[in-house]
């Protein structure tokens, strides 16, 4: 028997295709809201993509930067500075170093002011990194980023290149003079080094950072004269054999060396395990830390909203699920259609995705290279985070429908058709509502009430603006926190003194010096306090903090904070911050284990001597330690200083100053204290910038949030909105009711947001800061303007969604709207 | 009170244009009880809808108290609902997140008057709901829900009342009950025009139109009189 079949009917019906194509129809009416949906996922799950790719970007450029430029395997550098004749230091290092090298350079690397800018305005920290280019170099190459080079034909000219990091931070051209130890010098362009991509040092107890550091490569024969050593190198560099082991080499040498005939005793280092190449990577793991907590937040905050959003969007067709069950379709059938639209919400979210991830990852490659400049950028595709991220885009609105799926089908039919607006509501608020009195007549009510007629949904949209925007108070407090933190502690430490000029000599110098005297007895100086600066590190159990120690007159209120210079401490022990203190548990009166240098030789060894803890600083920068000068003899260097602060005679500017003192031969740096405190952004490398990324994201997430909770409650109050036209309340009425009810859970979510954010920012401070910046103790601190800015754009937000649906309120046809009989 | 003249009603649609009220001429005076009689399709509810300003017609004039609705702009017809017509509809239309109480006050209020809440808590008692104040919608019956959409509209105290099959959702003894109420705001001096299929309500009119096809074929007094709703039988 044949049985035939009619196309469009009953053996589609039970056909996949039947529903996937009913499916269609539903994504083609609300394709706006769909796209909406899908683009709260894609914003989520590109900003995972997107900020979860710069540690892999910048590892790969800075393993790029360093292989391209022939970045030096290991550094051989005579101690405390000293310098060697050329041919001595080059021949001892190859012959030590025999068939294993592969290539050896002798440099001049000296320490000495510059002055850049018109006029010479702009004071620096010179580091004049001499080179030989009649010989051409071939190790820690460099490259240019705007102007011309130097090459054989300037061996002995005057023509220099200055670092792309102070150019930008200064906004010099390309191509101009700056002064070198009060010599004219014509750089003829800016480039990129990877030796000294770390910008951030230390000065006299203060951050110093691109600003106050100009790198600068000159031929070796200029270096050599502006250091007065003519003919002499402090330092070589080399390239192991490809293939040979670098520590094996490093041990090698160091034996060698120290066997040699050599008159000063030299060190050996291995370029990737020095701490400026580990805290240049360790900056890009923390920051990636950083990022991918935020990025999780976003993520999380997103895939709420969407799983919120689909629940609602599911939740609407219930009725059409009852239908189907009263008509008697399958269960399993029923669901198809649910979830086919939940797929396609999905699929959608996952393309979108894949775009944003794409542009914001763009985006962020484009800040991180104006604000962490690298010789080469790198910024592959990273399939894998993708994938991760379109896994996640794809869970989340599957699993936002399965929930109203479930209960849709096993509701009865009778339950499942009844309409929205006559369904039983059986909540405590609705009794509540009824015995409260509210002010104002039913118009002005109508917003609360609608706010509150519907518990759990309000509540669900509430959570979603609330995990959108608490990522982003957390961002902005992040920010605060440390940007705060580092400017009150440079406040604690200038605390009282005023502005002073923190002089650095080229090497270690005794007090009594021509160089010393010529500093500290200047006419123009009008107060002064010499210093020891030394590294060192405290150990206490298992803990060790990296301390750059200011060894000076603690009583001396020019060389310590003045808090520190009343309390008359004692000389025979340490003064350490609050934040090396808590890291090691110890408080004042403790005591504590020092490793410091102890000159022995001609170099010196480390020592542990254990002293007491005099004082405790309130410095949020582990670093900070002072001793006094009297315990020089712990150290072996009796009498011997290589600091000065030095503040003018009452009638003598600071500049004037500090052009006389930084053209005192010997002299390294001579800045004015105020220059250091603005090198925050070393610190906190691109993180703030990129913060803006996450703020324009966030913006855009609760704007989309809004609007489509928004767009489903106009939705679901069709009806009356219509009743209320008819009775002559106007569009513009309507929609207020509409803003104010937005309004209204804006603001819990808002508030909510805000707490939740307060909250997620104490755990980033208690948990990711101290593993991401070890060295800062990051205090809690948000500003007005981040509350502001965070209320703002929720309310902006949660206040433009309906105005967006306000078009379609005026074109509402009220007879059919009215007329829908349930 | 109510005057249309030529007034037509056309939607153009992909089959092609569909006519849904041809050429209505219609008086209708003041403190009557207008049937609106038709089979679904006729135009009965285009005829309201454009009375009322929900819909505006493609050509002819409509005046309602005085006013003439066809010319009036967008913020003219806002207030014309407030002020003049008022919506009583098959579904009710309550507000769910108001009680009964609060669902006339609306009505009350939306017109302007200053002693909304006393006029609400009468209009209830009015249609014996005094007991049920402060019930929300999805707790009353489905008379009892019409009957506060009804009281909704009363508190308006608007001079013409639209009711747009009023008593299609409900039994036979409710939808008398609220006939009864409708009449008596004619009585009362309002202009009720209701609009049914249901030729037996059309005996309790003082004035029946009887539509087809988006025509008005007939239109005049009931011939033995308005009878009483509780004689009426569906």
């Amino acid at each position: 028997m044949v049985r035939l079949t009619p196309r469009h009917c009953a053996g589609d019906v039970v056909g996949p295709v039947f529903w996937l194509r009913w499916s269609w129809r539903g994504l083609r009416q609300r394709f706006v809201q769909v796209i909406a949906i899908a683009a709260i996922i894609a914003l989520g799950s590109g900003i995972y993509a997107g900020l979860g790719s710069t540690s892999v970007w910048r590892t790969q450029s800075l393993n790029v930067s360093f292989s391209s430029l022939h970045a030096h395997d290991l550094e051989v550098q005579p101690v405390a500075g000293l310098a060697l004749p050329t041919r001595t230091l080059l021949t001892a290092v190859r012959s030590a170093g025999g068939a294993s090298l592969s290539a050896v350079e002798a440099r001049l690397v000296t320490d000495l002011p510059v002055r850049a800018g018109p006029d010479g305005t702009i004071p620096a920290a010179g580091v004049i990194v001499g080179v030989d280019l009649a010989k051409g170099v071939h190790i820690d190459r460099w490259k240019v980023t705007g102007g011309g080079t130097i090459g054989s034909a300037d061996a002995t000219g005057t023509q220099v290149l200055l670092d792309e990091h102070f150019a930008a931070q200064h906004h010099l051209p390309p191509k101009g003079e700056l002064w070198i130890a009060d010599v004219r010098v014509r750089y003829v362009g800016t480039m990129l080094s990877p030796e000294y991509l770390n910008t951030t040092s230390t000065l006299g107890g203060v951050i110093q950072g691109a600003a106050t550091r100009a790198v600068i490569v000159a031929p070796l024969s200029l270096a050599q004269r502006l250091a007065s050593q003519p003919g002499q190198v402090n330092d070589v560099v080399a390239l192991v054999r490809h293939g040979v082991s670098v520590e094996h080499v490093a041990t090698q040498l160091s034996q060698q060396l120290g066997r040699s005939t050599l008159p000063i005793a030299t060190t050996v280092s291995v370029r990737r395990d020095s701490l400026l190449t580990q805290s240049l990577y360790g900056e890009v793991v923390s920051e990636q830390k950083v990022f991918s907590v935020f990025a999780l937040l976003i993520l999380l905050g997103a895939g709420f909203a969407a799983f919120n959003l689909t629940r609602r969007f599911v939740e609407a067709q219930r009725r059409d699920l009852g239908i189907a069950m009263s008509l008697g379709v399958p269960r399993s059938r029923i669901a198809v259609r649910p979830l086919a639209l939940a797929l396609e919400v999905a699929v959608a979210g996952v393309v979108l995705g894949v775009a944003a991830g794409w542009g914001i990852g763009q985006w962020v490659v484009a800040i991180l290279k104006v604000k962490v400049p690298l010789p080469v950028w790198q910024s592959p595709w990273q399939a894998g985070l993708f994938v991760r991220a379109a896994v996640l885009g794809l869970a989340i609105p599957l699993a936002g429908s399965l929930y109203p799926v479930w209960r849709a089908v096993r509701t009865t039919p009778t339950d499942a058709l009844i309409p929205p607006h006559l369904r039983t509501r059986r909540h405590r608020l609705l009794g509540l509502q009824r015995k409260t009195w509210m002010p104002g007549n039913t118009m002005t009510q109508a917003p609360l009430r609608r706010a509150t007629i519907a518990p759990a949904r309000s509540l669900m949209t509430i959570l979603a603006i609330a995990l959108v925007l608490a990522p982003l108070l957390a961002a902005f407090g992040a920010t605060d926190s440390t940007t705060s933190t580092i400017q009150s502690g440079d406040q604690i430490l200038s605390g009282g003194r005023g502005d002073r000029l923190l002089v650095s000599l080229e090497s270690y110098q005794s007090a009594g010096s021509s160089v010393v005297t010529a500093v500290v007895g200047s006419k123009l100086v009008g107060a002064s306090a010499l210093g020891l600066s030394i590294g060192g590190y405290l150990i206490r159990g298992h803990t060790t903090v990296d301390v750059s120690i200011d060894m000076v007159d603690l009583g001396n209120p020019l060389a310590v904070p003045t808090s520190l210079a009343t309390q008359r401490v004692q000389p025979g022990g340490i003064v350490i911050s609050a934040k090396a203190a808590s890291d090691l548990h110890v408080a004042q009166g403790g005591r504590i284990t020092l490793r410091h240098p102890v000159a022995h030789g001609t170099g010196y060894r480390f020592a542990d001597s254990v002293l007491p803890v005099r004082a405790v600083v309130a410095s949020p920068y582990s670093f900070v330690a002072y001793m006094s000068l009297k315990d020089e003899p712990l150290m072996g260097l009796s009498g011997i200083v290589n600091t000065a602060t030095v503040v003018p005679r009452h009638d003598v500017t600071m500049d004037r100053l500090q052009r006389s003192v930084s053209a005192i031969p010997g002299v390294a740096a001579a800045l004015a204290a105020s220059s250091l405190t603005s090198t925050m952004r070393d610190v906190l490398g691109g993180i703030s910038n990129l913060f803006i990324i996450l703020q324009v994201v966030i913006g855009l997430m609760a704007l989309l949030v809004a609007y489509n909770s928004s767009k489903i409650g106009s939705d679901e109050r069709v009806r009356e909105n219509a009743t209320m036209m008819a009775f002559g309340t106007t569009v513009r009425r309507v929609v207020l009711i509409e803003i104010l009810e937005s309004v209204l859970l804006g603001l819990v979510g808002i508030g909510l947001g805000i707490a939740t954010g307060l909250l997620v920012l104490k755990w980033i401070l208690a948990t990711v800061f101290p593993a991401a910046i070890p060295e800062l103790a990051v205090l809690e601190s948000v500003r007005t303007t981040s509350y502001l800015i965070t209320a703002l754009i929720g309310v902006v937000a949660t206040a433009l969604a309906p105005l967006l649906g306000a078009r379609r309120l005026r074109a509402m046809n009220l007879p059919d709207t009215l007329r829908y009989v349930e | 009170m109510i005057g249309l003249d030529s007034v037509s009603k056309r939607y153009v649609t992909p089959g092609g244009v569909v006519v849904a009220l041809d050429n209505a001429t219609l008086e209708i005076p003041s403190a009557v009880f207008v049937v609106v009689l038709g089979p679904s399709g006729s135009g009965k509810t285009t005829l309201l809808n454009m009375i009322g300003a929900l819909d505006t017609p493609t050509e002819g004039v409509i005046d309602v108290a005085g006013q003439r609705v066809t010319e009036m702009s967008r913020s003219q017809l806002f207030a014309f609902r407030r002020q003049t017509v008022t919506f009583i509809f098959q579904a009710f239309n309550l507000f769910p997140e108001l009680t009964a109480l609060e669902n006339v006050c609306f009505g009350a209020e939306i017109a302007g008057r200053e002693d909304a809440r006393a006029v609400a808590v009468q209009m209830l008692a009015d249609v014996d709901l005094g007991h049920r104040e402060h019930h929300f919608p999805h707790e009353l019956s489905g008379g009892e829900q019409q009957r506060v959409a009804i009281a909704r509209s009363l508190a308006t105290g608007n001079p013409v009342l639209l009711a747009d099959e009023p008593t299609g959702e409900l039994d036979y003894r409710t939808g008398v009950q609220i006939l009864g109420l409708l009449r008596a705001r004619a009585d009362a001096g309002q202009t009720v025009v209701l609009v049914t299929h249901n030729r037996e309500i059309a005996r309790m009119a003082d004035l029946v139109v009887e539509l087809a096809d988006g025509r008005i074929i007939s239109a005049g007094p009931t011939p033995d009189g308005p009878a009483d709703p509780s004689t009426l039988r569906w």
